[in-house]
């Protein structure tokens, strides 16, 4: 459960986190009451969930997916449009948008992944142009307003309108997509993905087929991204072109620099520290913008491999001190 | 023992006196979210002034519900509905807000809308989308016109009083230009003005020479340009007048703020515009509260600062009159019942929540402000 290249965790201490995991969420599930903490909490589940679908790509093959938002959009749009044009349920509308991104990322990876680096990222960013103008002007879309007014947002007999259920079902859902990446990453998919990234070539010349992989790679990431997309809907009760945005993958970027890209759980902690640190910061809007500009800079500059180097080169020095003194 | 039972009662009855007391001075606290950073952040700023000299008046005059002071609580929106509905439930729940105050864009207030229904008092001072009321919240209203009433006005005007022959339209694809469009086009059915070109561009666009050049080859009488963007709005502009301009220009009613006049450095000179409020020739209760609103900020009030200032008002007229700050179906109802003064004149709402301002004013861009051309009786 640790990072690429150190699969040697037991499955007795994964199981340890997974309890450590539905512990924390029944301790925050059940211990606030307030509205604002626990839709922001469930938000952040999403946010982190499309902030792991990205690091798929960033910390699994190298690339920069900018367009990572048309996935995250059409599982935003997908449910709102059957409930509203089909009148079917939203748990219908989740599938649709997962299954739509997945065979999206079929075609887009068949014909984007064969460029690497700033071209892949810029053609992909183009797509995202593209999903977002689309949105604007299509009827079944809702245009520019956007679609609004949902009657029943919720996952079987969980409704999603109650802030502590919606809490619980998007972190127990984050959970699960943890659970399931950990698996990946010790797969042979995961093997191929982690010297794929290392060296393209080597990975090549033993075999490994370069192309398929980073194709398997997004194919994966799509519908991750797309149920983030779907699980926002309750907490922004409306879907707008604007969720195409280049800069919601930005966000999701630096969620996972800021966590850090080689260890499974840093875009969570990065979503935590985007979402609810600036609701903690009790200044004036154009002073915390300022600040937490300023913070991830500096976090970034500080630790570029994630905020849990500064932890693990903390223990390293502990342990350092620690020798010399004997 | 007669003593301390005498004792007893004293302290029990400064005790409860002062509980009384600390309950009157407690202050009815009223939530405003607006977009204080992002690209309209300069909505947020002239609503926050409108709403403080509202609160001024208010608590100068000894407060409501029986001397108890407001106090505003701000949040930032930042021009997106995550962040505006994060405000809306911040405000709700740990602010501890009696009423919310919220809505500048129409997408961000819907789904705002959706929190606050049911739960809380909304009052939407400048959003101008039909679909706000029409969401079935009961204790939700909207000050400013919804954009099809302030639309009407000005296209009967062009076409009636201006008569062009010819329009080229040209507009930001955003829900507020698609509901413009739509009604011109109504109003242009069977009339003498034929639309001749149209052109809608994303929020993205910085260079509209092309447009303006395809615009310019349908040799148009008139453009109409479909704007809210104080910064794009001077760019299209001094872009229009590099290209020798239109014999007849118009802009978006509502839209048209010094914010765009002064950085378009006389390109927008002469430009036919309409709004719900106007500075120039203001008598009575709106002399008042332009002479009260520049002696407070030092800046002339514009109309986001006007609709935040009677959003303010309302909800304070509201909570005195129905002497109550949480029974939303009695304030609600109090709401829809009465006339409430403000400087444009008794606003009124409609079932729906819907309010008209009394007058439409006709403008022209004229230095660096703009000048009265006509004024409207609203029906």
């Amino acid at each position: 459960m640790k990072a690429l290249g150190n699969r040697s965790g037991l499955p007795l201490k994964q199981l340890g986190l997974i309890a450590f995991g539905g512990l924390l969420i029944a301790g925050i599930g059940l211990g606030f009451e307030s509205a604002f903490l626990l839709g922001l909490a469930a938000y952040t589940c999403a946010f982190a969930i499309f902030a792991l679908s990205v690091n798929i790509m960033l910390g699994g093959i190298g690339e920069v997916p900018l367009g990572q938002c048309v996935f995250f959009g059409i599982g935003s749009y997908a449910p709102a449009i059957v409930m509203q044009q089909g009148g079917y349920p939203f748990e219908v509308g989740i599938l649709i948008g997962m299954t739509v991104s997945a065979f999206l990322a079929i075609l887009i990876g068949w014909l984007t992944l064969r460029l690497t680096g700033a071209y892949f990222s810029i053609v992909s960013w183009g797509l995202s142009g593209v999903a977002m103008v689309t949105a604007l002007n299509l009827e079944v879309t809702g245009g520019p307003l956007g679609l609004f007014g949902f009657t029943r947002l919720a996952i079987g007999p969980f409704d999603l309108s109650s802030p502590k259920v919606y809490f619980i079902a998007s972190a127990v859902i984050l959970l699960v997509v943890l659970v399931f990446l950990a698996h990946v990453r010790s797969s042979r998919f995961g093997n191929a993905l982690e010297s794929t990234r290392q060296s393209s070539h080597l990975a090549q010349s033993l075999g490994i087929n370069v192309f398929r992989e980073r194709l398997k790679a997004l194919v994966l990431s799509a519908p991750i991204a797309a149920l983030a997309g779907s699980l926002c809907i309750p907490y922004t009760q409306i879907v707008t072109p604007e969720v195409m945005s280049v800069i919601r993958t930005v966000d999701a970027l630096l969620a996972a620099l800021i966590g850090g890209t080689s260890l499974l759980i840093g875009p969570v902690i990065g979503a935590v520290i985007f979402t609810i640190l600036p609701q903690l910061m009790h200044f004036d809007a154009n002073v915390k913008v300022l600040v937490f500009s300023l913070l991830i800079i500096f976090i970034i500059m500080v630790a570029p491999g994630g905020l849990h180097q500064l932890y693990k080169s903390a223990v390293a020095r502990y342990r350092h001190g620690k020798k010399e003194r004997a | 023992m007669r003593f301390w039972t005498k004792t007893t009662a004293t302290i029990l009855a400064s005790a409860l006196t002062m509980s009384a007391s600390a309950f009157a001075a407690d202050p009815v606290r009223i939530g405003m979210v607006l977009p204080l950073t992002g690209p309209t952040a300069g909505y947020g700023k002239d609503g926050k002034m409108g709403a403080e000299l509202a609160v001024e008046e208010i608590n100068k005059a000894g407060g409501i519900l029986g001397g108890r002071q407001i106090e505003l609580v701000f949040d930032d929106e930042k021009g997106t509905p995550q962040e505006g509905v994060a405000a809306v439930q911040k405000l709700m729940t740990q602010g501890k807000v009696k009423a919310i105050v919220a809505g500048m864009n129409s997408s961000i207030t819907l789904a705002q809308a959706a929190i606050t229904k049911n739960k809380i008092l909304h009052i939407v001072p400048g959003a101008q989308a039909d679909a706000i009321t029409e969401q079935g919240s009961q204790w939700l209203f909207q000050i400013n016109n919804n954009s099809t009433t302030n639309s009407t006005i000005f296209h009967n005007y062009l076409v009636n009083s201006i008569k062009p022959k010819t329009i080229a339209y040209m507009g930001e694809n955003t829900e507020f230009n698609k509901a413009v469009l739509q009604n011109l086009q109504k109003i242009l059915e069977g009339s003498g003005t034929k639309l001749v070109e149209i052109a809608n561009y994303d929020g993205t666009t910085t260079d509209f020479t092309s447009i303006i050049t395809r615009l310019k080859a349908a040799n148009p009488e008139m453009i109409y340009v479909v704007d809210a963007y104080p910064a794009r709005t001077a760019q299209i502009w001094k872009q229009i007048r590099q290209q020798g301009g239109f014999p007849k220009e118009a802009h978006a009613t509502g839209t048209v703020q010094t914010s765009a006049i002064i950085p378009a450095e006389g390109a927008m000179e002469g430009v036919i515009t309409g709004d719900i409020f106007i500075a120039e020739g203001a008598t009575g209760a709106m002399a008042n509260f332009i002479k009260a609103f520049e002696a407070k900020h030092k800046v002339e009030p514009n109309k986001v600062s006007l609709v935040s200032y009677e959003a303010i008002k309302v909800v304070a007229a509201a909570m005195d009159k129905a002497k109550t700050d949480n029974n939303y179906d009695l304030l609600a109802k109090t709401i829809r019942g009465n006339a409430w003064p403000s400087p444009r004149g008794n606003l009124t709402f409609s079932e729906i929540g819907r309010s008209k301002s009394p007058y439409f004013y006709i403008h022209v861009v004229k230095g660096n402000n703009v000048a009265l051309r006509e004024t409207f009786e609203v029906k």
